[in-house]
């Protein structure tokens, strides 16, 4: 087991330096890094339930500038742990607890923002330390200074993804007792309220023109194209 | 500028945002990526002062960065083997920050990321294991040839390169893949509530159901309702909905 | 002219602004009222070419914004403003740009400014035309992007802080 915990630890250090500072290759989405740590833990199926239940909600918030979104990296990854301690209770109850564990991302997805905005606060200090290696002509040093950087992204996507998983331990452990009432209606109807709200969050920035006729297109062609396929 | 060193500088751009601030942005970043050719450009001793005009503000679009670094690198060639250039290094990359990062954010964050997203999360609810990979390759593979085929553009056109946001109406083609995106939200509210075998009317049922609130969240939303909020008050009304008509 | 926005931002066009706040206002022009981008041909051209072809952009001089204030093909518009100094909004202001309240956006860190909010650095003139402003009756907010907080500047200026 330790090796798939260095491997998630890894994973939450490259997810979270490909949000701002490294690459951007996008693996910091969540459908994306929920999936990869489902795999790595060995509960792929319910991790890419996670992360499709929450790809949509914040996709809309601009990443540029000083404008930062709620961090989706840590919650998706903090979540999928999460899942694996607490699935396993049958079909049923584990589409609660996957209910529960994306209300708890929903909730914590502001802590890694506000890290976020720490760590960037933090590299400020970095670039007066380069002014100096400026006027000392220490080119290697500016440089390495620069990369430096990097060690305050990836620490506060740790320190986000272990307040996550905090957070939600307390929470779920808190709402064990209701989990075979909550089981007993339709969750694996309730969790597609995630999707269709984060379509509806989408919808509401994405304001083109003759929005309502694009979107009901979409449906409509959608739909009779399932209804052809299914018979 | 050779072939290699343009794809070197397309690879050094992966890590201009390390150290992004609120002060400065990427303006270590834009040092740490002109550095390694100004270097080659002037010897030690007259380098401080280049870099020192280079030190300070800079944001722009991540992927069009090395675009711009590109063509500010051809002017300062130019300006070192004393030919007449048009504009200053520094005053092009003045210039043409925002509007790059206008056109690049357009393009790349309003249009091409939520277009792909939509359509691996319609594989993902249709049950394709790979959905996530399916993402990370069409948005990746533009990503990649702006990366790599920018700064060569960026070198040879110089100044010109401006005109590339033009020719290729790059605020027009985000506005098509935004359209785009809304026609798969579209499909993704449709795979939701598609369900086989339950009848004409109660298929019928669901769609409404979903349409509308998909309607209300929007309004909601639009009026600065929180998003867990709508959330939480959406699960507690369809669980009450659940427990009324369904177990109770 | 009905002005929907009406924001200082010393990068003037970019990601913000046009991903942002022209949806959410429900934009169709933008007017960039700057002296130095109005004389430069190549800034011009270049704000232009990165504006999608249904909005329509305007780049004027203070010496223009009286005579486009009064155009009639601008009034059935909804505009946004863009400012990159308080100063050019106040100049603004006083030739007849009536705009009911103003947007902080960016204002970039300098010499001796100081900072007001994450991407507001202001200095002792940049508070003294905010405040001018302020007090001919213009409600002044600081927001990058909708989805974030509005924070109001008062004269002391004591919500604006940190």
């Amino acid at each position: 087991m330790a090796v798939e915990w260095i491997g998630l630890v890894l994973l939450i250090i490259f997810c979270s330096l490909d949000r701002t500072a490294v690459g951007q290759f996008q693996l910091g989405r969540p459908l994306v890094c929920a999936s990869a740590a489902g795999y790595l833990l060995g509960v792929f199926p319910l991790a890419l339930q996670l992360g499709l239940m929450i790809e949509l909600l914040w996709l809309m918030r601009v990443p540029v500038g000083a404008a930062i979104a709620p961090d989706d990296t840590s919650v998706s990854i903090g979540g999928v742990v999460l899942l694996w301690a607490f699935s396993g209770g049958g079909a049923s109850q584990d589409m609660v607890v996957l209910i529960l564990v994306a209300l708890v991302c929903l909730v914590t997805a502001e802590i890694g923002k506000l890290l976020d905005i720490h760590a960037r606060h933090r590299n400020e200090e970095r670039f007066q330390q380069a002014v100096s290696h400026l006027a000392d002509q220490c080119w290697q040093q500016l440089e390495r200074n620069h990369l430096r950087c990097t060690v305050s992204f990836a620490l506060s996507g740790l320190v986000s993804v272990t307040a996550v998983v905090a957070i939600g331990w307390i929470i779920l452990l808190a709402s064990r007792p209701f989990w075979d009432v909550l089981s007993l209606g339709h969750p694996e109807i309730l969790k597609l309220i995630f999707p269709v709200v984060g379509v509806a969050a989408m919808l509401a920035v994405l304001q083109v023109r003759r929005t309502i006729g694009l979107f009901v297109g979409g449906f409509l062609l959608t739909y009779s194209f399932l209804c052809v396929v299914n018979g | 500028m050779t072939r290699g060193r343009l794809w070197r500088l397309g690879l050094r751009s992966l890590l201009i945002q390390c150290s992004w601030n609120f002060k400065q942005f990427q303006g270590l970043g834009w040092v740490y990526l002109l550095l390694p050719e100004l270097k080659r450009l002037y010897p030690d001793r007259t380098l401080r002062p280049i870099v020192q005009r280079y030190l300070g503000y800079f944001n722009s679009n991540v992927f069009l960065t090395p675009t711009i670094a590109a063509a500010v690198l051809s002017l300062e060639y130019q300006q070192r083997r004393e030919q007449p250039v048009p504009m200053s290094p520094q005053a092009f990359s003045e210039a043409v920050m925002a509007p790059f990062a206008a056109a690049g954010d357009a393009f790349f964050w309003g249009g091409l990321r939520p277009l792909c997203c939509t359509l691996a999360v319609v594989a993902g609810f249709l049950g394709y294991w790979w959905s996530p990979l399916l993402f990370l390759v069409l948005f990746n593979l533009p990503v990649f040839i702006v990366r790599l085929a920018g700064p060569w553009f960026g070198y040879h056109r110089g100044v010109m390169v401006v005109q590339l946001l033009q020719d290729y109406r790059i605020a027009d083609m985000a506005l098509v893949l935004k359209r785009m995106a809304v026609v798969v939200l579209g499909g993704i509210a449709a795979v939701l509530c598609h369900q086989p075998d339950v009848g004409v009317a109660f298929s019928l049922l669901i769609c409404l159901s979903l349409l509308l609130t998909v309607f209300m969240s929007v309004v909601l939303l639009r009026r600065g309702f929180p998003l867990y909020l709508v959330i939480i008050a959406l699960l507690l009304m369809a669980g009450g909905i659940d427990y009324t008509f369904f177990i109770g | 002219m009905a002005i929907v926005l009406a924001r200082v931002d010393n990068r003037l066009i970019h990601g913000q602004v046009l991903e942002a706040w022209v949806p959410f206002v429900q934009a169709d022009c933008l007017v960039v009222v700057d002296d130095v981008v109005a004389q430069d041909p190549f800034r011009k051209h270049l704000m232009i070419a990165v504006v999608p072809g249904e909005l329509t952009v305007e780049v004027c001089s203070h010496a223009e914004v009286a005579q486009l204030c009064h155009n009639s093909a601008m009034m059935a518009k909804n505009v946004i403003v863009l400012f990159s100094t308080p100063h050019d909004a106040l100049q603004a202001f006083r030739d007849g740009m009536h705009f009911p309240s103003l947007n902080l956006g960016n204002m970039h860190a300098e010499e001796g400014k100081r900072c007001i909010s994450r991407t507001l650095f202001i200095d002792v003139n940049d508070q003294e035309n905010l405040n001018t402003l302020s007090g001919l009756g213009v409600t002044i907010s600081a927001q990058c992007i909708p989805s974030d907080r509005a924070l109001l500047w008062d004269c002391q200026d004591e919500e604006l802080k940190g």
